[in-house]
């Protein structure tokens, strides 16, 4: 599940991070693929099965 | 906000293996980011620390984060962990003992009798500190037991010192005897008065003759009642005078420095010789001095402040 909290995107069960850099990461999820395109991206906070994503996030999109 | 954790660094061609491994180890980790192409940078709770170090050979510590870190480390040696032992178990010893005495009064010779009181009664230097009752305890104990000598008393503790401040028994004035009223016994010029009782007749720049009266013993009240006061004390005035010295020397091969020394100091303690306490010459002037063989001829006025109320 994915959601936007105040200026976070958090993920709720995730399978795997497949990249992370500061322009992008892709994760998948329920096996879709999905995007986030931004600026200064970060992980905030990852434990077991759920992250959370800061910075300027220009957009979400899903892959499948 | 983390508490105690480090920044790690760690070198990966695929960031995803590295977050799968840590996703199945559930290990909890903040910010992550990339600075460089194949390296990231993340923070973990310092409990993770050993589990990250088997799983990932090539991760680095850059620096601790969070206060609690700081302590944690400083505790890992073994010096550092007696060190704070030793100074805790120092100051609570040490901040509950008696480490200055200080005695303030008005009486040199009550102080060392203080002191005294205080030992018998276990309060010293490096003694053991007591609390606000037994304080006021020991207080009113050497206030009932020396209440002829000791007329205020006050113990308190301010931190490591004790602070002791008494005043000495004052004795009341008896035995005074009054008089009626004050005449001048010799001219002069109002000075001062010291006075305990009376209604002073004149003031300061006076100038009285003998027989004048200065003080008197009865005080008239605006309703014109009389009340019998009595005069105790003194009034002090300029006065003057005139010496002149006309004698034979017998030495005549002296010098005149010397015949006058001489001559002044005779002078000078003929004139003080009834002086009290508080009368003294004031002035001394020099009229006429003369040597002419065995001959000396001295003139000098003299200006004092004597009591000219006393008999």
């Amino acid at each position: 599940m994915i959601y936007i909290e105040n200026n976070k995107v958090k993920i709720l069960g995730y399978q795997k991070i497949c990249q992370v850099n500061d322009k992008n990461i892709i994760f998948i999820d329920n096996k879709k693929n999905i995007l986030v395109e931004g600026n200064d991206l970060i992980i905030d906070y990852l434990e077991n099965d759920e992250f959370s994503i800061i910075g300027m996030i220009k957009k979400i999109e899903f892959y499948d | 906000m983390i508490r105690a954790g480090n920044l790690y660094k760690i070198r990966a061609f695929d960031i995803s293996y590295i977050l799968e491994k840590i996703k199945k180890e559930k290990i909890k980790i903040y910010k992550l980011k990339q600075i460089s192409e194949f390296t990231y940078t993340f923070i973990s709770p310092i409990i993770y620390e050993k589990k990250l170090k088997i799983l990932f050979a090539n991760i680095e510590i850059v620096k601790k984060v969070g206060y609690l870190s700081i302590l944690i480390s400083l505790l890992k040696y073994k010096t550092t962990l007696v060190a704070m032992i030793i100074s805790i178990f120092f100051y609570i010893s040490l901040s509950n003992r008696i480490w200055k005495i200080n005695v303030i009064g008005d009486s040199e010779s009550l102080d060392l009798f203080i002191k005294n009181q205080l030992l018998t009664n276990n309060i010293y230097v490096g003694a053991k500190k007591l609390d606000v009752n037994e304080l006021s305890t020991i207080q009113n104990k050497i206030l009932y037991v020396n209440y002829d000598v000791i007329e205020y008393l006050s113990i308190e503790e301010n931190g490591c010192a004790i602070n002791v401040n008494y005043h000495k028994k004052r004795k009341e004035n008896d035995n005074l005897k009054f008089k009626g009223n004050l005449y001048a016994k010799k001219d002069g010029m109002i000075k001062s008065f010291d006075l305990l009782s009376g209604e002073k007749v004149v003031k300061i720049n006076d100038y009285v003759k003998t027989g004048d009266l200065l003080v008197k013993d009865i005080l008239t009240t605006d309703y014109n009642q009389e009340i019998y006061i009595g005069t105790y004390g003194s009034v002090y005035a300029y006065t003057w005078y005139y010496i002149t010295v006309d004698q034979t020397i017998n030495n005549a091969s002296k010098q005149k420095e010397t015949i006058l020394a001489n001559l002044l100091l005779e002078i000078k303690s003929q004139i003080s010789l009834n002086f009290t306490e508080n009368e003294y010459i004031c002035e001394e002037n020099m009229l006429q001095f003369k040597v002419e063989n065995d001959r000396v001829y001295l003139k000098m006025h003299f200006t004092c402040v004597e009591d000219i109320a006393k008999e």
